[in-house]
């Protein structure tokens, strides 16, 4: 069984259900929309490819566990993972956005009947996990100058509050 | 797409995952003024603290649980998200107690085999005791610290600073002591440990008198002092100031906080090394008027690039001619403005030749009513003044978010004619309001 979803930009995508329904907003969808296509004025196609990509790679993917703790905190990505999210940086913020605004979840929870509160949980993560966790990475080991040039971010602190920022990172950092 | 489009929460989570890489804080705060806002505001972020409950709801087992996670930093981050809730926190490397930790004291945990405060004790680099009342006993249990760095005491009874100091005073490698409302004196018979400080803030509550022949030849490392006396002793400074070698007299002091009557008792040959300098209520005597080498003339201080004051202070400074005293800050703050008027007074004496404005970079003012600002401050920067801002942030009070917004243009159009008059571009120009919401972002 497939569904339809229509991006931003007018472009359908016939989705098999299964893969639809781990993103969470879709499949609140699905159930008031009947037959009718999903719209997706948030997202375009380009960036809806990338995220079926995803979601179809990872299908089979058990659950991750209920945010217990235990769950790894690195900012490891796999290697599949790692080829995917080589984009470039406007796509890879699209990316980010869009899993944000899609809640993705792993598929297994339908499957599992988690509650969905707790899944989602857990698939907030997941969503965020490898934009963000490649993100941390482009900034990791660079002083704020090169990150402000990385990201085209203005620095508009006054040299007194940069300062400042310094003295007060004493009690922050371990020395 | 910019990074900027992406909300505060993802920005958060990228965040915790660039600190779970071992990677400085600091470097986040530093890129722009959003990040550090974000920064501040996600957990991980907040100095890897640890809140645990006090000890009459304190979970059985928590502190076991406690210290097998405070193995590592990393572990600890993991801690956080458990033990939230408390009013006594904790740090892999520091401890910060508040609220009403005075009724959870420690002997609960310092009974034998009970480990927690002797491994805290040998790795807490940072203390800040934040004390509410004078049911204070616990605090005599505290084991000796070894490796203190920073020591900050805020609201000691009798007592509280000679039990804290003497569990110091074994080679901690203290750089910086905080005494808010000290009641006693009983600080000037730990030598050692002044004579390691760095940094020295000590604020009286009342006439607590501190032995100033004893105390100044023992701070020879201290870079920093803020100095808030109830009371200033005139004459026995001036004593002390007048017996002591030169060389005993606060040798490396660059950094002072202090009411103005103070500063003024200084002699010339430690004001000549003074860069940042805040002035502190009260002033019972004219800034103008010190008993220095010069014998009562005008105070300088050559090395000034910092100057903070408040509006009491302005309006002091003004009435006894502040166009002709010889401060040359790069960087001004001006706190509590009620009338512009002293402000724009001060600023028209630039075209006096020694005029205290002429080299002002960076100026932050801080009004207590956004008629001044708009009415009257703004407006005069149109003129040929401060000739060498280059940065401006204006703090109004909470509730003018609209005026931030209907002053946005004035201030660009203030900026261009400065420039098509010749004096230095402002690159910041910015409204905040006291609640620390800037408008930029």
């Amino acid at each position: 069984m497939s569904i339809t979803i229509v991006t931003s930009d007018n472009e359908q995508f016939c989705v098999e259900k299964l893969v639809a329904q781990r993103i969470a907003l879709i499949e609140d969808m699905v159930e008031n929309a009947g037959d009718r296509p999903i719209p997706l004025p948030n997202v375009t196609a380009s960036v809806l490819r990338k995220i079926l990509e995803y979601c179809e790679h990872h299908k089979n993917d058990p659950l991750p566990p209920y945010d217990d703790g235990s769950r790894s905190r690195t900012t490891h990505i796999s290697e599949w993972d790692q080829k995917f999210i080589t984009v470039d940086q406007e796509m890879l913020f699209e990316i980010i956005l869009a899993a944000n605004y899609l809640e993705m979840k792993p598929l297994l929870y339908v499957r599992l009947n988690v509650p969905r509160v707790q899944c989602l949980t857990a698939c907030n993560a997941v969503a965020g996990d490898i934009g963000c966790k490649t993100v941390a990475n482009m900034i990791k080991g660079k002083s704020p100058e090169e990150i402000r040039k990385l990201f085209n971010i203005v620095n508009n602190f006054t040299p007194e509050e940069e300062a400042q920022i310094r003295k007060e990172a004493e009690w922050a950092e371990d020395r | 797409m910019p990074i900027s489009y992406l909300p505060n929460e993802i920005l958060a989570i990228i965040f915790t995952y660039y600190i779970l890489a071992s990677c400085p804080a600091q470097t986040l705060q530093l890129v722009c003024r959003r990040w550090y806002a974000v920064a501040k505001e996600t957990p991980i972020l907040k100095s890897r603290i640890i809140y645990l409950p006090q000890s009459n709801r304190r979970p059985i087992g928590l502190f076991s649980e406690f210290k097998a996670r405070c193995a590592s930093p990393l572990s600890t981050v993991h801690a956080i998200e458990q033990l939230n809730g408390g009013t006594f926190e904790f740090t892999y490397v520091s401890l910060s107690m508040r609220n009403k930790l005075e009724d959870a004291p420690l002997p609960l945990e310092s009974r034998p085999g009970f480990e927690l405060w002797a491994t805290f004790s040998r790795q807490c680099t940072k203390l800040h005791l934040r004390l509410r009342n004078y049911n204070t006993h616990w605090l005599y249990l505290f084991p000796p610290f070894h490796a203190l760095t920073h020591l900050d005491i805020i609201n000691p009874n009798n007592g509280v600073i000679s039990t804290m100091l003497a569990q110091v005073d074994r080679g901690c490698p203290l750089v910086s002591l905080t005494i808010i409302g000290m009641r006693d004196a009983a600080l000037v018979d730990f030598g050692t440990i002044l004579h390691r400080l760095k940094r020295l803030y000590v604020h009286t509550t009342r006439n607590t008198a501190l032995r100033l022949d004893k105390l100044l030849p023992s701070l020879g490392k201290l870079e920093e002092l803020s100095w808030c006396p109830s009371l200033i002793p005139y004459e026995s400074i001036q004593g002390v100031m007048f017996n002591l070698p030169k060389h005993d007299i606060l040798p490396n002091l660059t950094t002072l906080e202090a009411p103005g009557s103070f500063v003024a008792l200084l002699p010339p040959f430690v004001l000549k090394r003074i860069r940042r300098l805040e002035v502190l209520p009260p002033s019972a005597f004219p800034f103008d008027l010190g008993s220095n080498e010069t014998g009562g003339s005008l105070i300088v201080l050559p090395g000034l690039v910092h100057l903070t004051v408040n509006e009491n202070e302005i309006d002091r400074l003004y009435q006894i001619n502040y166009g002709l005293t010889r401060l040359r800050p790069s960087v001004l703050r001006m706190t509590g403005l009620r009338s512009v008027h002293i402000l724009l007074s001060l600023v028209d004496d630039s075209k006096h030749i020694i005029a205290p404005f002429s080299n002002v970079e960076e100026l932050y003012v801080e009004f207590e009513s956004s008629n001044e600002a708009e009415g009257a401050f703004i407006p005069a920067l149109a003129k040929p003044i401060l000739p060498q801002l280059k940065h401006l942030v204006i703090t109004l009070p909470e509730g003018n978010e609209d005026m931030v917004k209907r002053c946005s243009p004035e201030i660009q159009r203030v900026a261009d004619l400065r420039v098509e008059m010749g004096m230095q571009p402002l690159i910041t120009t910015r409204f905040a309001l006291s609640i620390d919401a800037d408008d930029d972002e």
